[in-house]
């Protein structure tokens, strides 16, 4: 049975991969799961990220009759995130920390098969920067991966949850942790780092599914040899490796100045992850302490062998302490899958004065004989690029409140600063739109191949920002800046849109109460569902965005939805406890009603409909 | 107007302040500290209490910075420059870690200086670690508050909500 799996999948792969070199992929358990559309056997369903199901049995015309099948109460609180991991017969349940893992048995009453308590010390809480959170699991070669917060990637058997394999990837002690969902691809575990907020100097790693040794490790700052950039990084755009992008306007860093894009701007340069840390930097030569965090969700190209990935924000907040345009953080990566060496990067917010990470998924979809990689940056900006070499194709603010830029440049990718949001230390820039947290935030958006268009959900929230002396001390954190965030012009903290991504114009646009924080799905019955901080799973309609179905869950949602099949049933799912970036706080912070809920006040309505801390759940519904 | 009860807790206040004062100049004995992890004796170096304010507080526990503007100012700046904004959030008010300003705390004593002064020095269970100097960063001794500087970062933090802490 086992080895006719092997065999199909194997077949499939060489099918519609004559490109590739003929490698065994070990995961092919995992491929072969994938084509089934009962499975859900990545954590956004397939290697695309496109989170789209081929099931379309619940549809427009009974969505309304969609009622709860089951729910399983994970016994931890604060946020979930994620999806869980749908297989054959078996769902795989992960939990915020400490990080508990669910074997449930679908042709059994969900019943526990196995489960797996990860003993992490309780003093890694204290380093995450924002909640508890866990993205999810992998599973591949037989095995459920489970990146730990303490920095531990685990490998797990599939069948009996017992450990096969472990490895150390971060150290807390330095305050570097772990949130993101391992990737499982091909013969290969891809994992992350956080600690931007710690001056962490971050990665992608990808270890060998077979024993956990590493393949290969990506830097996001420092010499090209760390970065694994080789010789035709960026070969079909040159200018995406400028020494600098900016000139300095009313002398730049410091109070009253700002940055003008230089108009013609030289290309083709080489290690820029440490050349464009201009001296002097706060510690050291700003890039070994330089951030750029990694904990997205990672889509891939058989046909390429390109993963995708972003970086997240450089170390420390305060930009007047590390000028420079600050490579590679900030950064949309393709890197070969095999050797980790990229083939194309291009910066989204150089210099960043705003803590714009851009850590924000990329969508790979096609169109006539192209792929493209689309992504909707926390900078308030959604990205279209030809996913082979990197060409930018498309720049649009996914909402006017956008403040910080005029627009981007699509040649050079480099955007107009407008010199009104530009950040100094002890100076309070006031109505920088968008937020810290973004347009968009961790929570990824979804596409239909069926209607051409994305899904994104959407924060609608502003910000003052007041960057300050700080200094750096090892596995404490280093943050330089002081922030306060409110809903943005139209009222709301949020919304929900489509968007054609050839164009990325807004085709419809639904707001809400609070910032969407959960991930979207779509299904191939032109259905889109995605979860509230105010507790509901919403289906609406694909095309137009009408509410068709929701249902009020026991927290807010920060997880994705999710569908699978089950015995020609076909079940959406999403989990449920409140936390992330926009919930922590609420998490932590009630012990007094004088308590604002720090930097995230203008949330403090959440209080009005989630108990503190949130609880967390799994929610499964069915027709 | 003051009332008779007002005027009797006044009086009542004072004479507890001039019995303190007698009892400190008779013992001469300086306040003992306990870190806030689990109660044991925590030693202070009495060279490094090296300012009219800190003696003051050594001897007596009391934070002579509190309402002091200057002090406050003092004060919100180390808070930013040691990061305190990342957990406890930018009016010390909570984030990813407890609130600050009270009526009530993550531990009962931070309600007093002397309190809260001893769990920011040593550091707690519960994730924050030690910020006094010599104690903050096992690579660099001069790395961490001096008591001078955690008594205006206390005022600061006093200053954001109604309990004075004195």
């Amino acid at each position: 049975m086992q080895v006719n799996k092997i065999k199909l999948a194997l077949g499939l792969v060489a099918g519609f991969t004559l490109a590739m070199p003929m490698l065994a992929s070990a995961a092919a358990d995992q491929e072969a799961a994938m084509k089934d559309a009962n499975n859900w056997a990545g954590p956004r369903g397939n290697y695309t990220n496109q989170a789209y199901s081929q099931l379309g049995q619940i549809n427009k015309g009974n969505v309304k009759n969609l009622k709860a099948a089951w729910t399983f109460a994970t016994g931890v609180n604060r946020g979930h995130e994620g999806s869980p991991v749908v297989v054959g017969n078996m769902m795989y349940v992960h939990t915020a920390f400490p990080n508990n893992v669910y074997a449930l048995n679908l042709d059994d009453n969900q019943k526990i098969v196995w489960s797996y308590f990860p003993k992490q010390d309780p003093s890694v809480q204290a380093v995450l920067c924002c909640d508890n959170v866990s993205r999810g699991l992998g599973y591949g070669d037989g095995k459920i991966f489970l990146q730990q917060n303490d920095g531990t990637l685990i490998a797990l058997d599939a069948k009996t949850g017992s450990k096969v394999w472990d490895v150390k990837n971060v150290d807390p002690k330095v305050g570097a942790t772990n949130t993101n969902a391992p990737h499982v691809i091909k013969d290969k575990v891809l994992t992350g780092c956080s600690g931007a907020e710690f001056g962490v100097r971050c990665f992608i790693a990808a270890y060998n599914i077979k024993d956990g040794s590493l393949a290969w490790k990506a830097f996001s700052t420092g010499s090209d040899k760390d970065v694994l950039i080789g010789d035709d990084f960026n070969k079909a755009n040159p200018q995406y490796s400028a020494l600098s992008v900016y000139q300095d306007v009313n002398g730049g860093n410091k109070q009253g100045g700002s940055f003008a894009a230089i108009k013609d701007i030289k290309g083709g340069e080489k290690e820029l992850g440490t050349r464009t840390w201009l001296k002097p930097q706060a510690v050291k030569d700003g890039w070994q302490n330089g951030g750029g965090s990694v904990w997205g969700w990672w889509p891939y190209d058989a046909r390429t062998n390109l993963v995708y990935y972003g970086t997240g924000n450089p170390s420390v907040w305060n930009p007047d302490v590390r000028p420079g345009d600050n490579k590679w953080s900030m950064t949309i990566f393709a890197r070969d899958l095999d050797t980790g060496i990229a083939k194309w990067g291009m910066q989204m917010t150089p210099h960043d004065e705003w803590d714009y990470d851009g850590i924000n998924e990329v969508i790979l979809f096609d169109k006539g004989a192209k792929t493209y990689a689309w992504h909707h940056d926390r900078n308030g900006f959604i990205y279209t690029w030809d996913a082979k070499d990197g060409t930018l194709v498309s720049a649009e603010k996914v909402h006017p409140f956008v403040n910080w830029a005029s627009g981007v440049d699509l040649k050079t990718g480099v955007p107009a600063k407008l010199a009104t949001a530009s950040t100094h230390q002890d100076y309070n820039a006031k109505g920088v739109c968008p937020a810290a947290l973004g347009t968009k935030d961790q929570q990824p958006a979804a596409y239909s191949p069926k209607t051409g268009l994305m899904y994104t959900p959407l924060n609608h929230v502003c910000m003052t920002y007041e960057p300050v002396e700080s200094k750096y001390v090892a596995g404490q954190p280093w943050v330089g800046a002081t922030l306060t965030m409110f809903a943005g012009p139209d009222g709301v903290m949020g919304g929900f849109g489509a968007y054609d991504p050839m164009t990325n114009k807004k085709v419809w646009y639904n707001k809400e109460k609070f910032s969407a924080w959960g991930g979207a799905l779509t299904t191939a019955s032109n259905l889109v569902f995605y979860g509230t901080l105010d507790r509901w799973l919403k289906a609406v309609d694909a095309q137009s965005g009408k509410e068709l179905w929701k249902f009020q869950v026991g927290s807010g949602v920060i997880g994705n939805a999710f569908t699978y099949g089950h015995k020609g049933k076909q079940y959406v799912g999403t989990l449920s406890g409140i936390g992330g970036w926009a919930g922590v706080a609420m998490n932590l912070g009630m012990t007094n009603p004088t308590d604002a809920l720090g930097a995230a006040g203008g949330y403090a309505e959440l209080t009005k409909y989630n108990a503190a801390p949130g609880g967390g759940a799994l929610n499964v519904f069915s027709l | 107007m003051l009332g008779n009860k007002a005027l009797k807790s006044t009086l009542l206040v004072s004479m507890l302040s001039l019995a303190s004062v007698v009892f400190s100049a008779q013992s001469n004995a300086a306040q003992t500290f306990v870190t806030t992890q689990d109660g044991s004796p925590l030693t202070i170096p009495a060279e490094l209490f090296d300012t009219s304010a800190a003696k003051e507080f050594l001897e007596t526990g009391k934070n002579i910075y509190i309402g002091n503007a200057e002090a406050q100012a003092r004060g919100h700046k180390i808070f930013n420059l040691y990061s305190c904004t990342q957990c406890h959030g930018p009016e010390a008010k909570g984030q990813v870690g407890p609130g600050l300003i009270g009526p009530t705390f993550r531990y009962d004593k931070d309600a007093t200086n002397k309190g809260m002064f001893e769990t920011v020095w040593h550091g707690t269970n519960g994730g924050m670690g030690a910020k006094g100097i010599g104690l903050m960063d096992a690579t660099d001794a001069s790395n961490g508050l001096t008591p001078d500087e955690l008594l205006k970062v206390i005022s600061w933090i006093r200053a954001q909500g109604g309990v004075t802490g004195n």
